[in-house]
């Protein structure tokens, strides 16, 4: 399961900005709502359905769009590196 | 035992800082688009809360835009050049005679190495000053950083010195394009061709002088951490920001506060190994690729963003003056990391006979009223 850095400081207003390394980014509304459910230890699976749901998408979508997010969050080098798995 | 006795929930912790009372001297009042750190550490005193005294400008040019700064400092001198140590000496001395200096902090590159053999002379006129030792100095001379660096471990782009701009030709083959041309004391600019590299030696010779630097071009983000160390050559504090905006100069111009560890081990690792003592900057760029910190450049004082250190909860310019006075401190606490600077110009209206005054003085009093300095 893909875990956010924990030091990663989340604004409501999406912006995300890793002490770390000084970085900031600017993300939309869905993103935000994947980035806290993944801070919140929500695992993939449900997070997919989570994301059907409140956007009203089907499931190939959803897994396809949260697979993406979750690569770009791993080349951005937000996610911890100790704790990341293959998808599914 | 009373229950209230067990309770210490209502007890507030602070730190303790007594007030200083003292006036303190300082240079690199220039602030134009590639500022010296004067202006930030006068800025981070004012604001303080925990000083008191007066703020002594020293200029070498009429036209450094800090010496109108009257709400920073409250007299400006004009002094000779501080490679003619004695010179210096002797103005510092005329000055003394009506304004009690009690602390001189010189915050540029080229002042150090003329007045660190000057020490021992000013605390015989009652200056304290905090300044590296001069083989600490001379460890931190560009000239000196790649063999610095690979004689302890630390890892920095390969470099070359030269003195004609013919042997450009063959160092660009070495290390590539683009390639960083730097002066031996200040300046530093990207080429991209050949050409530019030409146009880059000549502008930075003409300025600085030869040897000219040809560093080689490490793609990825630039950090820099400002340190304070003490005579003990114990760390007191530390702050690390990363450049957001940069002029095309290369000087940052918005910045932010972060915290990475394995970059202030290595800081304290480089500081450990120069030996230093007082305000000092290091300046990194992590490789785009292998993540690694490679060091750009040693500077022997503070940076021009100084005051973002003492916004983010460590203000360094304020421990180095306790420094320079003699007293000893606790490493300072953990700074505020997301805090970010954006440096902008404004311009400041001010009577002509301020120019005249300092031109013909040599010096330019501030404070609007009769001197009152703290004796």
């Amino acid at each position: 399961m893909p875990v956010i850095k924990n030091t990663l400081e989340i604004d409501e207003r999406g912006f995300i900005f890793d002490p770390q390394t000084g970085s900031s980014f600017a993300i939309n509304k869905p993103a935000l709502f994947i980035m806290k459910e993944l801070k919140a230890g929500l695992p993939l699976r449900s997070l997919q359905e989570a994301l059907q749901k409140k956007y009203g998408i089907d499931s190939k979508i959803a897994k396809m769009d949260l697979a993406d997010f979750v690569r770009q969050l791993t080349k951005l080098e937000l996610l911890n590196p100790d704790k990341v798995s293959p998808l599914d | 035992m009373s229950g209230n006795l067990l309770n210490l929930s209502y007890l507030i912790l602070t730190r303790y800082h007594p007030l200083i009372k003292c006036n303190v001297a300082l240079s690199g009042l220039n602030a134009t688009d590639d500022p010296a750190p004067g202006i930030a550490f006068a800025r981070s005193l004012r604001e303080s809360g925990e000083w008191q005294g007066q703020i002594f400008g020293l200029a070498y040019d009429a036209t450094e835009t800090g010496i109108y700064q009257d709400a920073f400092f409250d007299r400006v001198f004009m002094m000779p050049d501080p490679l003619l140590p004695e010179l210096f000496f002797n103005r510092l001395q005329q000055i003394c005679v009506n304004s009690n200096i009690h602390v001189l902090i010189p915050s540029l590159d080229y002042e150090l190495i003329g007045l660190s053999s000057l020490t021992k002379y000013f605390k015989g006129i009652g200056i304290n000053t905090l300044i590296p030792s001069a083989p600490a100095l001379r460890n931190h001379l560009k000239t000196k950083l790649p063999d610095f660096c690979s004689i302890n471990g630390f890892k920095s782009p390969q470099q070359m010195s030269i003195v004609h701009p013919d042997s450009i030709y063959s160092v660009v083959a070495e290390l590539g394009l683009p390639v960083v041309v730097k002066g031996v004391i200040h300046g530093s600019h990207i080429a991209y061709s050949i050409n530019e590299a030409i146009i880059y030696f000549h502008k930075i010779r003409q300025r600085w002088g030869a040897p000219v630097l040809l560093q080689e071009y490490i793609p990825g983000e630039e950090y820099n951490t400002d340190c304070l160390v003490d005579r003990d050559r114990k760390v007191i504090g530390a702050v690390q920001m990363k450049k957001l905006a940069l002029t095309d100069k290369g000087k940052g111009w918005s910045g932010v506060t972060l915290y990475d560890k394995s970059l202030m081990d290595l800081c304290f690792a480089i500081i450990d190994k120069l030996r230093w003592v007082g305000p000092i900057e290091l300046e990194f760029v992590k490789h785009g690729r292998s993540g690694d910190y490679y060091l750009l450049e040693i500077n022997p004082r503070f940076g021009t963003w100084i005051y973002l250190s003492a916004k983010a909860g460590q203000n360094l310019p304020l421990a180095a003056v306790r420094l320079a006075l003699g007293e000893r401190l606790k490493p300072l606490p953990m700074y505020q990391t997301g805090k970010m600077f954006v440096r902008y110009s404004l311009d400041k209206v001010c009577p002509l006979s301020q120019l005249a005054e300092i031109m013909t003085t040599g010096e330019l009093d501030l404070s609007g009223k009769s001197y009152k300095g703290i004796n």
